[in-house]
């Protein structure tokens, strides 16, 4: 028991980054600022409609109140949530915002009719409010940092901001696993996963739109004879749902099952014409990914913009003074070491590319015909004599095939570290199309007939 | 009951615990409603009834149709009817119905259309309020008239009045 509750409060409290709670924040408050400033006309003339039609939920414990008094808290709320996307007095304005939206959004469903699109976004507007969300990338930061200068909040790393990033997911899991218990709860059971009431569901949708005036929908007539189709997403979603809880497990489970539900709900909108905004944005599932990356990517991006034109000169040309007095007057400080193929075209301009794109001279290269290959070749327990993979050792770690092209390419100036998005493919997919190329590389790309003539700086960078 | 040293930050973290697990259980407080007798949707902590309904062959519909000179039928968008939009609409004119205001909403509509220039709207004569069974799987095939039709109310669209 102890161990589970020791392995439960290591994984709930590891820390994080002070600066993803804070994008959840942004993203999240700029989400429901767009959603109030686009909804503020429907807000306000639902909330005169006939009284009759009123029946309290949630919070709201009394009845209609008058449009004036609706249309300033209306606009209360909207100036909040640019107070809290901004991160401003954030221990005052976002318990407000969090409270008044929940009464808004209640009160919006009021009136017969309860939309559970916007459910998921008020629950995580309450946990980012009562979370230290604003300890970074916010002006309340900037003005600590005034008042104690030196104080870098984004560098700020904790398990404080991590719970809150957990229970969003939590939250998250939680509401669709609840989905699915209806289905299986309800009249159908667990005839549901025939795809029968699916089927009927998409229909009689469909009809109530036509005969409220909507155009036919033509993707759903055109699917209403396909049963199977109907079977396979019955079964489809019912997985999702059900097995959602999974999703907390494992960082990668958490993103298959994001990129899953987020492309469910692309597939609702194109049968249904069902707009589920929160999750379409896909701004419901940046929790189950390490946002704060984008910042990284951000900097190096700017990094390289900085340094744009001081960039090394292709292999066998002169390199320009300028770039060599940069070059020179940076700590050499290499992280990692690619051994390749020496006798491989694609190889070679494998490295050449990484040449030019690694300004922070992050890789050294060696061949993997030189000792130092031989011994990583070794050590990974792979043949010397059918070079298939390169190898890519990164602090002591060794990477090969697919994997190492992707670490690659994540430490590259942008815009090639979002290639290592493809992380997530399953590895032996990857591989297959690594292992498919290199088979080929010899035949595809011809090695070059003479070497070039490197610049200092870049030789420097060759251990063989 | 931390294996945290420090009682100020085990504090803090029973805190967030006590956050955590009272948000999950309001999320998950809905499941019971899935076996009452009378189950009530709410919000934000809802139990998501929506796709779990059981659909007959024949299913109920509420909706508003227009009749043109020659007694073509012509359904009404959702935007003469009420606000809030297609959902909301639905269930309001359901709502209506059922708490006799057909009348007087049907009075409302025709006065919108009889201000609307669209195709849609600018032959249209007069407007009723129906319900009507349809057979699901005929509809899709083709046959989209009603099986059987209740007429609530009914208004001539009077087009000389309109300002």
């Amino acid at each position: 028991m102890n161990t589970l509750w020791r392995r439960f409060h290591d994984f709930w409290f590891e820390s994080a980054p002070a600066t993803r709670l804070a994008l959840l924040r942004i993203c999240v408050g700029a989400f429901i600022t767009w959603f109030l400033w686009d909804n503020r006309g429907t807000y306000l003339r639902v909330a005169q409609l006939d009284p009759q039609l009123f029946a309290p939920v949630g919070v709201v414990f009394h009845g209609p109140v008058t449009l004036e008094l609706f249309r300033w808290l209306f606009d209360a709320t909207f100036v909040l949530a640019i107070l809290f996307t901004l991160g401003l007095w954030h221990r005052v304005t976002a318990p407000l915002f969090a409270g008044l939206l929940l009464w808004l959004m209640c009160y919006r469903q009021s009136w017969s009719m309860i939309y559970h699109s916007d459910n998921m976004a008020v629950m995580h507007i309450i946990v980012l409010a009562v979370s230290r969300s604003a300890d970074a990338l916010s002006l309340d930061a900037v003005l600590r940092s005034r008042r104690i200068p030196g104080a870098a909040s984004e560098e700020r790393v904790g398990w404080e901001y991590n719970w809150p990033v957990r229970l969003m997911c939590a939250l998250v899991v939680t509401a669709y696993f609840v989905t699915a218990v209806a289905k299986l709860a309800g009249p159908m059971g667990l005839e549901w996963t025939t795809g029968h009431n699916l089927r009927a569901q998409m229909a009689v949708d469909a009809m109530r739109k036509e005969l409220l005036g909507a155009t036919p929908n033509a993707v759903s007539h055109a699917l209403y004879d396909m049963v199977l189709v109907f079977s396979v997403l019955a079964k489809a979603s019912l997985c999702v749902e059900f097995f959602a809880p999974l999703a907390l497990l494992h960082r990668r489970a958490g993103w298959f099952w994001a990129i899953n539900t987020f492309m469910m709900h692309w597939g609702i909108l194109f049968v249904m014409h069902i707009t589920f905004h929160y999750q379409l944005t896909g701004v419901m599932f940046l929790a189950f990914f390490p946002v704060e990356q984008v910042l990284v990517l951000w900097r190096r991006l700017a990094r390289a913009l900085d340094i744009q034109g001081r960039m090394p000169a292709p292999i066998g040309h002169p390199m320009p003074q300028a770039a060599v007095e940069h070059t020179a007057s940076r700590t050499a400080h290499h992280h990692a070491i690619l051994y390749y193929d020496g006798e491989c075209g694609l190889c070679d301009r494998f490295v050449q590319f990484v040449l030019k794109h690694d300004p922070a001279e992050h890789f050294q290269f060696a061949t993997l015909q030189s000792p130092a290959g031989r011994q990583q070749l070794a050590r990974l327990d792979l043949p010397d004599t059918d070079l298939k993979t390169m190898v890519m050792v990164e602090g002591d770690e060794p990477y090969t095939r697919s994997t190492a092209a992707l670490r690659i390419c994540r430490q590259l100036a942008a815009p090639w570290p979002l290639l290592y998005a493809f992380i997530i493919v399953p590895r032996p997919v990857r591989d297959g199309v690594y292992a498919f190329i290199a088979a080929r590389r010899k035949l595809w790309f011809r090695p070059p007939d003479e070497c070039p003539v490197m610049a200092p700086e870049l030789r420097r960078r060759f251990l063989s | 009951m931390s294996p945290d040293p420090s009682s100020a930050v085990g504090h803090d973290k029973r805190l967030a615990l006590c956050i955590c697990l009272v948000l999950i259980g309001a999320v998950l407080s809905p499941l019971p409603q899935n076996w009452s007798r009378r189950p009530k949707d709410n919000f934000p902590l809802s139990y998501y009834p929506m796709f779990s309904a059981k659909r007959e062959p024949i299913e109920t519909f509420y909706y508003v149709v227009g009749l043109d000179g020659e007694g073509q039928r012509r359904y009404m968008r959702h935007t003469v009817i009420g606000d809030g939009g297609e959902n909301q609409v639905r269930k309001a004119l359901r709502n209506i119905v059922q708490a006799g205001g057909a009348p007087e909403l049907v009075q409302t509509v025709a006065q919108r259309v009889a201000q609307r220039s669209g195709r849609r709207y600018r032959d249209v004569v007069s407007v009723s309020i129906c319900r009507g069974k349809y057979n699901v799987d005929d509809y899709f095939h083709g046959k989209k008239d009603p099986v059987s039709e209740r007429i609530y109310a009914t208004a001539e669209v009077n087009r000389t009045q309109t300002p």
